[in-house]
């Protein structure tokens, strides 16, 4: 300010003015005077919690289908739109296959340990105890089916979703894929984080 | 204030209750929240079918191509198959080798549509990885040769081969 006042041919009086005022002191309450307390407006505050809590609620509600994958899966990335369908969830971890949050075989340096596959045969591509947890999986929604031959919704479908670390290699989703085709299951569902944007 | 009857006085809420219940479900709704969407890629493999009737001459489909895409350890392999002569299927093929030891998937996104141009009925793609390619390489390639987004403001796409087929070299 005081650079713009010499500019202008001023003397900058009012500047100093301002960097020499001071706050006048406090005012010292007297005993006589009564407390009275501060209203807050929280008008505004009220207005904000609404909003979160619109939003929060509408991101909790919109999705009826819920995949969580777990904490060590880091799903890939895509353009994708298509929302995901009521399906069997089989996670692919690098540590673990689970069926429905319930790990059926250990995965070790991105191989199915021999001792869950078919005949503990390390090239097999069969993975038994993903078999038999499908293969129950698949007796389920039959037997729902059997009883519900009205509900097109409710008929099977053979239909899975693979929630598969980014760093799976394609041999062990091979063989996961596999499996799941012994046990009935012939349609895929890949899992993946929807890129802003699109 | 002079002038105001005792009735028309604003009245003071208490919002202290509301208050308390905002800042209960507002944790608890930030915890369950999900910070990331969750879509899904649509995929198959290959199936065997019963052959239908041999004695009846297919109709031939000069539109459309079935393409392969072999993701191997040095690029992408082009090929295709259908209809047309040898000569044309061979003219589709094609390698897009990596750059900087990265799959090209503008490239490839590029020689997609390209081919889809030229043949506008196609819509299958047969991905063939090697048994040592990651899953997110699968992925970006099941994206460059399903859609082309056109705008991402306003969301429009041109669909490709949107029938992607999982497949394994034995």
């Amino acid at each position: 300010m005081a650079v713009a006042d010499t500019a202008t041919g001023q003397d900058s009086t009012a500047g100093q003015q301002q960097t020499n005022w001071q706050a006048p002191p406090p005012r010292k309450r007297h005993k006589s005077d009564p407390y009275r307390p501060v209203h807050l407006n929280m008008l505004p505050m009220m207005a904000l919690f609404t909003v979160v809590l619109c939003a929060l609620l509408k991101d909790y509600s919109s999705d009826p289908v819920q995949i969580s994958p777990s904490p060590d899966t880091r799903l890939p990335h895509s353009n994708t739109k298509l929302p995901p369908q009521k399906a069997v969830q089989i996670a692919i971890s690098r540590r673990a296959i689970m069926v429905d949050n319930s790990k059926v075989a250990e995965v070790e340096s991105g191989r199915v340990k021999p001792v869950y596959k078919k005949d503990n045969n390390p090239q097999s591509m069969f993975i038994v105890p993903l078999f038999e947890a499908l293969r129950k999986k698949a007796d389920q929604e039959k037997l729902i089916a059997k009883y519900n031959k009205r509900r097109r919704e409710l008929q099977f479908k053979g239909l899975v979703t693979v929630i598969a670390d980014k760093r799976v290699p394609f041999r062990l989703l091979t063989e996961v894929l596999y499996t799941a085709g012994q046990a009935e299951f012939g349609q895929y569902k890949f899992a993946v984080i929807k890129t802003q944007g699109s | 204030m002079p002038g105001i009857r005792e009735s028309e006085k604003p009245v003071n809420l208490n919002m202290v209750p509301i208050m308390n219940l905002f800042l209960a479900m507002i944790p608890f709704l930030l915890m369950c929240a999900a910070f990331f969407q969750v879509s899904v890629i649509n995929a198959s493999v290959p199936a065997l079918s019963e052959g239908g009737d041999q004695d009846q001459e297919p109709k031939k489909e000069l539109k459309k191509v079935t393409l392969n895409v072999q993701i191997g350890t040095n690029g992408f392999t082009i090929s295709a198959s259908g209809d047309q002569s040898e000569d044309e299927l061979k003219k589709i093929g094609g390698t897009i080798p990596k750059k900087n030891n990265q799959y090209d998937f503008d490239k490839l996104a590029e020689r997609i549509k390209a081919i889809h141009d030229h043949y506008p009925k196609s819509d299958t793609v047969i991905l063939l990885p090697g048994k040592d390619t990651l899953y997110d390489t699968l992925v970006k390639t099941m994206d460059a040769t399903r859609e082309r987004i056109l705008d991402k403001r306003l969301d429009t796409r041109e669909h490709l081969f949107t029938n992607a087929v999982v497949s394994s070299i034995l």
